[in-house]
């Protein structure tokens, strides 16, 4: 479904990303794992189209996207949750909400999608009319995951969802992703937290330095020597 | 002082202040979308007031009547300058689009002084030499009247920011451009639609200003400067803070000029400026 081979990135002079490849398969839940400056951050925005690689491919469903911007990402079917959440913070929920139903076809469908993001998240339907920036940490990344999912994607990339939550909302954001994975809806989970990304997903990939430096199944990697070593701290 | 002359100065002030907004409304709108601080602003309302002149001069058509053709004029050149000009210099950074605008300053200037002449211009309206006398107060009625205009366009502009997917487009991308990019909104075209709204809103304030101001091809930077002071009193790309800070200015004017004469009541706004930014260094709304 996604496929990326040798995507390379520089900020100026700077290369963050060295030839990175790694493809994702319709319903999977892929993990992607490093520590802070491995490049994690630079490859979402290649793969949503905010920054364009300066080398590589990146493929979804046989549409060439490198390059083309973010319209042409979403259009395609791609979402970001991006890291630090985003949302427009001086704009109520249910107009975050309707933002992420920008393009048309999502559009056409807006209030049907609204509704089931309320159900998955009830917290949000009670707050629809405040202001974003009067959310909790946890409550604006349920907005902001409910705002990737009302661009009806069919995968869903989440960088960081878990970086600065309690960890009761910590457990409360990824029994929702499981939920939306057992659905069907494909996910690329971009994390700090190892332990708790590899426990979710199905396979993943380490990066280091720009790298893909192991990859495997969930289980593979969690019991990885190095991965021990590096990320789990046994 | 006696209570009338007051009411008369703080009314008026008022009035004007609804103009000094709509000036910075487009002026914020531009700001907000486009990450670009026009000092061309004021002169694309004077090419607007000179395009409703040209209008009155060739066909002897009351000036009011030229909006039908120098709004949409004024939005096609928005276009075009965006899409031509401040899009590619934008990318060098704010700095550059703030100099290409000082360019386009002189430009338009030095178009207008070898088209039209360096001399003063007031142009007669429909409306001009009538007044409006209510509570002893006396009021121009072309002030009145694009007062109200004014008012009315802040409300629709309003209006259409917080109701439809276009303003709330225009919002998020004022909010967090990359996130608004995220959501798969076209930057490229909301912008240039901004843009073109709001060069269009301009000069459709001039059009409704052209009796009230007379204006020479050099007074554009006049114009851009009580917008920007608008603007900032209200907080950069705040909306209702532009609302706000147009009454507030245009009242200071007023009284000011009033009570202190013409040259310290030119000084009253700009103080009140200086005031406001000493305790809101972000401006009366501003955040962070």
């Amino acid at each position: 479904m996604l496929d990326l081979h040798g995507v390379r990135a520089s900020y100026g002079n700077v290369a963050v990303l060295q030839g990175v490849s790694l493809s994702v398969a319709p319903g999977e839940m892929v993990a992607l794992v490093g520590v802070n400056g491995a490049g994690k951050t630079t490859l979402m925005r290649c793969i949503s189209g905010l920054m364009a690689p300066t080398a590589g491919t990146v493929s979804f469903n046989g549409v060439q996207l490198a390059g083309r911007g973010c319209e042409a990402a979403v259009a395609a079917g791609i979402s970001l949750v991006p890291e630090g959440r985003m949302v427009f913070p001086r704009m109520t929920v249910l107009e975050n909400l309707q933002l992420g139903a920008t393009n048309p076809r999502a559009r056409a469908r807006r209030e049907a999608t609204l509704r089931r993001v309320l159900d998955l998240f009830p917290r949000l339907h009670e707050r629809a009319g405040q202001h974003a920036r009067t959310l909790s940490g946890g409550e604006q990344q349920m907005l902001a995951i409910g705002r990737g999912l009302m661009a009806m994607p069919e995968l869903l990339i989440l960088d960081e969802p878990s970086l600065g939550l309690s960890p009761l909302m910590v457990q409360e954001t990824f029994r929702a992703l499981k939920r939306l994975n057992d659905d069907g809806l494909t996910m690329l989970l971009v994390e700090q937290n190892v332990r708790l990304s590899l426990a979710a997903s199905t396979r993943g990939y380490v990066i280091e330095n720009g790298r893909i430096v192991l990859t495997g199944s969930a289980g593979q990697l969690a019991d990885d020597p190095l991965v021990r070593k590096a990320y789990l701290g046994v | 002082m006696p209570l009338d002359i007051i009411a008369q100065a703080t009314v008026q002030g008022l009035l004007m202040g609804a103009i000094y907004a709509l000036m910075a409304l487009s002026m914020t709108l531009i700001f907000s979308t486009c990450g670009l601080l026009n000092f061309a602003h004021g002169d694309f309302m004077v090419l607007a007031m000179f395009g409703a002149m040209l209008v009155y001069e060739l066909t002897g058509a009351d000036p009011y009547l030229s909006a039908p053709l120098v709004v949409p004029a004024l939005a096609g050149i928005g276009a075009l300058v965006f899409v031509h000009l401040v899009r590619p210099v934008l990318a060098g950074g704010a700095l550059a689009g703030a100099q290409l605008t000082l360019g386009l300053v002189f430009v338009q200037q030095n178009l207008l002084l070898m088209l039209f002449g360096g001399d003063q211009r007031n142009v007669q309206t429909v409306l001009s030499n009538r007044h409006l006398e209510a509570f002893g107060i006396v009021l121009p009625l072309p002030l009145v009247v694009g007062s109200a205009c004014a008012v009315v366009l802040a409300v629709l502009l309003y209006g259409m920011l917080m109701a439809t997917d276009f303003g709330r487009q225009i919002r998020a991308i004022a909010q967090n451009r990359d996130a608004a990019a995220l959501m798969g909104i076209p930057l490229r075209r909301v912008q240039t639609l901004a843009f073109a709204l709001g060069i269009g809103l301009l000069g459709l304030t001039g059009v409704l200003t052209v009796a009230q101001f007379s204006v020479t091809p050099s007074s554009g930077l006049d114009f851009t400067l009580i917008a920007l002071i608008v603007m900032v009193f209200g907080g950069l790309g705040h909306f209702i803070g532009s609302l706000i800070g147009g009454l507030v200015i245009g009242v200071a004017e007023g009284l000011g000029s009033l009570l202190l004469g013409g040259t310290v009541g030119a000084m009253i706004p700009y103080l009140i400026l200086v005031l406001v930014l000493l305790f809101r260094p972000h401006g009366l709304l501003g955040e962070k």
